[in-house]
């Protein structure tokens, strides 16, 4: 059983209705039986489990961070959803690493994660510099007076 | 210095393309030169430096901290905007920011300041205004005081 069958068999299960606790346990005692692997087959193993809620997490976080591109109507505001997909990216490479161990292709993963979740916040910095001085003509102008600290 | 950027910037192509053909390699010595020299002159201009102080890294792991809760709340304002649609969620905010004479050190606390203060996403530092001594910042969602823009505490 690979991931995709792991996270098919979760996302089931959360859609199944549940009518009563009688039927319940009914169901599911039904399909213990029939979830049993067959001869041969490699049972799950809590890395495959750790992997898929890192993929999930990860691809959530990325599609989060499209949705905020989208929504947003000031442009300030959608920049931080470049943040989001940074930390979606490190989360996949993540659970690659987990799966794949630390290989060629994990260290790899890892690495593409962690470069944009660090270089992110350097572009997005210049990006925002770059549009007060195109906005305003200077990147400090127009923000307001200190806070009490 | 120039062969210790040269040797890690080449190292680290390596673990990128993953082949140790010779046109493969010939490009990476290529590339890895290039790199140590932009390092060495950044370095000649005191913007890469021996311009840290060890005690401005005790609060380095203050950005790290705050990923979860920023994720989350970057995650929950995108959510929220699909059903109250609102112009600009987000605000600019400025603290005190002490600036001092020692130029090296100055651009060393800048740079820690500006790139660890827009780790976490619901914060964007865009930099040091030294006439006011301010800390310039933009954040989704307003939370915290001075502490959520000056991350490190470096002002």
């Amino acid at each position: 059983m690979n991931e995709w069958e792991i996270t098919a068999a979760v996302l089931a299960f959360a859609l199944i209705p549940c009518r009563s606790r009688g039927r319940v346990r009914a169901h599911v005692g039904d399909r213990l039986a029939d979830l049993r692997p067959a001869d041969g087959e490699i049972t799950v193993s809590w890395r495959a489990v750790v992997a898929v809620i890192l993929l999930v997490a990860g691809g959530l976080l990325e599609l989060l961070a499209v949705l905020g591109l989208c929504v947003m109507r000031d442009v300030y505001d959608r920049l931080h959803y470049v943040g989001l997909a940074g930390f979606g990216a490190l989360l996949i490479g993540a659970s690659i690493v987990v799966r794949e161990s630390f290989s060629l292709i994990g260290d790899k993963s890892l690495l593409v994660g962690a470069v944009l979740v660090f270089a992110g916040p350097v572009m997005v910095q210049t990006t925002v510099r770059s549009l007060l001085i195109r906005e305003r003509g200077d990147w400090r102008e127009g923000i307001g007076e200190a806070e009490e600290p | 210095v120039w062969w210790v950027g040269w040797i890690l910037s080449g190292a680290l192509y390596l673990l990128l393309i993953d082949t140790t053909d010779l046109p493969e390699l010939i490009v990476g010595a290529g590339a890895a030169s290039l790199a140590a020299t932009a390092f060495l002159l950044a370095r000649e201009q005191y913007l890469a430096a021996e311009t840290v102080r060890a005690e401005w890294l005790n609060s380095l792991y203050r950005p790290f901290i705050k990923v979860p809760t920023d994720v989350a709340m970057v995650s929950w304002v995108a959510l929220a905007q699909l059903v109250d649609r609102r112009r600009t969620r987000g605000a600019f905010r400025a603290v005190p920011f002490r600036c001092g004479d020692d130029e090296a050190l100055e651009i060393g606390r800048r740079g820690l300041a500006e790139s660890l203060g827009s780790f976490a996403p619901n914060t964007i530092i865009i930099g040091v205004d030294h006439e006011r001594e301010l800390l310039l910042g933009h954040q989704l969602r307003r939370t915290g005081g001075t502490e959520a823009i000056d991350v490190l505490g470096l002002g």
